[in-house]
This record gives structure tokens, C-alpha cells and sequence, in this order.
């Protein structure tokens, strides 16, 4: 095992309490992935919906509404990002060097990132679109980055358990 | 009779070609598909139960589509992945439980998407008729989320359910 004395920081979130819990128990990766894909329907859900309604699907929505959501959309990304760091405790070696575990991650900053752009570019317009009034273009082009995103991070996620690190 | 067909199922070409080259696809269909179906009834189910009221209950319905697309994608995908371990799948109780919660829950988001989202009063409230169907249907899909995850890591037998 020469890989792990070459990677101390892998060793010992590896032996930290969180990893030896979830490698030991039966019960907990599976519960760990139940809350996963709940965390994902939550903040897909809502980040979906606003963005469907930016591009014109439900168009008799207001928009500045909508974002009575986020918090839920947090508690979503709260969970995964929690689940996901047990996930990585519990065989680091495994997600480390995964080619797809990084793109996950790199999407992920990206899809922030768009969130933000949203957020400083457009929001200040968002109480303007009220029922069946139309987005920006601006808004239109961020929303859809959002979605083809966020399929990104699930396509990368699903693809962890299909891909492994080059050697 | 079942367990020949569910055989013949398990050994056909389509369930070898399914196994050999399509399955990180359909499994990446099923979440992405996951993700629209209950992502979106989460949020008009939440409308139903008072969150954001200032949102008019039938431009939600509009959704309804984007609900169904999801849904579509996963009763395929999940055929796809029935065909694998249809035997297995099949007398699972957590399989069963599953398909309920989803049979259910379709009615409910049915129920309420014909009863509930209509009236094009901006600020409206829903009975508490509404909001139970809401906690349900809500009750519903989570039910599916974790028999769904936990039948990838367990058969009936290993749990103590047979």
C-alpha cells in the first residue's frame, strides 16, 4: 500500500471517526444515500423550478416568489455537502483520483458560481417579472447554464461508481 | 409461470445489452429523472402547505408537464434496470413498497393537480383537505427515494423483511 504512506491527508481522514463509522456499519452508507438523493430532489427542485420559470415553462409564476424557496434549496446543498464529506471519509482513495468525482466537484463550483452571476446580474430586475411577464436574455442564457449544470453533476456523480483513477 | 417470464427477462438480449453498454446511462436517466418528478411536486407541494402563498396555484399546474417528462423517464430507465434483476427486484419487498409509494403518489399529485391548483387569485389559500393530500403525497415520494436507495444495497433477504 504504497499510496497511503505517499498520501498522509487520505490516511488519516480514512481513520478519522466518520470514515471507520460509515466502513462499519451496514446501515449507514445506504441511510447516507437515502438522504443524498433527498438532499439533490430539494435543491434540484427549486433551482429547476426558477429556472424553468426564467426560461418561460409556467410563465404565470412570479419570479421574486419563487425565491421563498432557497432556503430549502440550501438545506439541500447542507445535506449533500454533509453526506457527501461522510461519503469521502469513509474510502477517500476511492473519490481522491476519481476522474468523475472531480468534474463533480469542479461543476459544482461552476454552478455556484452561475448561481452568483444570477444573483449580482440579474436580481435587482427579478421583482419586475411578475406574472407572465418575460425574463431577460441575460437571465434566460444564466438559467439555462443552471440546468445543463446541474444534469452535469448528476451525470459526473452516477459516473463515480463507472470511472476509476488513472495509476 | 412468473418466475419462466421473469427468467426469460433476465437472460434476454435486451437485458444483457442493458447490463453490458447502456447501464451508467439509464442509472444517470433515473436520477436526472428522479430529480425533475419529485423535485418540482416537492415545491408545489410546499405551495399547498403554505410556503411562498404569493405564488397563484395554477401557474403551478403548468409544471405538471415538467412533472410527467420526469416521470416518463423513469418508468423507462426503470424497466431498463427491472430487466437486469427482475427476479431479485420482483419479490423485494423494498421493490414493492417502492412501486407502491410511486403508484400513490402519482394519484395524489393527480388529485391535487386537478383540484388544488386552479383560481387565478394571486394570494390563496388551500383547505386543509389540500394540505393533507400535500403531507402525503410528500410522504409518498420520500418512501420512494429510500426503498429506491436501499434496494441497490440490500435483497429482501439480507434486511430481515423475508
Amino acid at each position: 500500500m504504497e499510496i497511503n504512506a505517499a498520501h498522509p491527508l487520505l490516511e488519516w481522514i480514512k481513520l478519522t471517526p466518520i470514515g471507520a463509522f460509515v466502513r462499519n456499519s451496514t446501515w449507514a452508507f445506504p441511510a447516507l444515500q437515502s438522504l443524498h438523493f433527498i438532499g439533490m430532489s430539494l435543491l434540484i427542485g427549486v433551482v429547476g423550478v426558477i429556472d424553468l420559470r426564467v426560461l418561460g415553462v409556467a410563465r404565470g409564476l412570479p419570479i421574486h416568489p419563487l425565491h421563498r424557496f432557497l432556503p430549502l434549496a440550501f438545506a439541500g446543498f447542507g445535506i449533500n455537502l454533509l453526506t457527501g464529506i461522510m461519503f469521502f471519509c469513509h474510502d477517500p482513495y476511492v473519490y481522491a483520483f476519481n476522474p468523475s468525482f472531480r468534474i463533480k466537484m469542479l461543476l459544482i463550483l461552476l454552478a455556484g458560481l452561475n448561481a452568483l452571476w444570477f444573483r449580482l446580474g440579474v436580481f435587482l430586475d427579478v421583482d419586475k417579472w411578475g406574472p407572465g411577464i418575460e425574463a431577460s436574455r441575460l437571465a434566460k442564457i444564466i438559467s439555462a447554464l443552471s440546468l445543463l449544470i446541474w444534469i452535469g453533476v448528476i451525470t459526473a456523480g452516477r459516473f463515480i461508481a463507472f470511472t476509476s483513477a488513472p495509476h | 409461470m412468473v418466475d419462466q417470464l421473469l427468467h426469460a427477462l433476465q437472460h434476454s438480449a435486451f437485458a444483457d445489452w442493458v447490463q453490458a453498454t447502456a447501464y451508467p446511462a439509464v442509472i444517470t436517466a433515473h436520477s436526472i429523472g428522479l430529480a425533475i418528478l419529485v423535485g418540482l411536486l416537492v415545491v408545489i407541494d410546499l405551495r399547498v402547505l403554505g410556503f411562498a402563498t404569493a405564488l397563484p396555484l395554477a401557474a403551478l399546474r403548468k409544471l405538471m408537464t415538467v412533472v410527467w417528462f420526469g416521470f416518463w423517464t423513469n418508468a423507462i430507465s426503470g424497466v431498463m434496470l427491472f430487466s437486469i434483476d427482475a427476479k431479485k427486484d420482483f419479490y423485494s419487498p423494498l421493490f414493492r413498497i417502492k412501486l407502491s409509494a410511486i403508484a400513490l403518489g402519482l394519484i395524489l399529485g393527480t388529485v391535487i393537480s386537478s383540484s388544488v391548483l386552479q383560481g387565478n387569485s394571486p394570494v390563496a389559500g388551500t383547505s386543509s383537505r389540500a394540505k393533507v393530500l400535500a403531507v402525503c403525497s410528500l410522504t409518498c415520494w420520500l418512501c420512494a427515494i429510500v426503498t429506491g436507495r436501499l434496494l441497490a444495497y440490500f435483497t429482501y433477504g439480507d434486511i430481515g423483511l423475508d
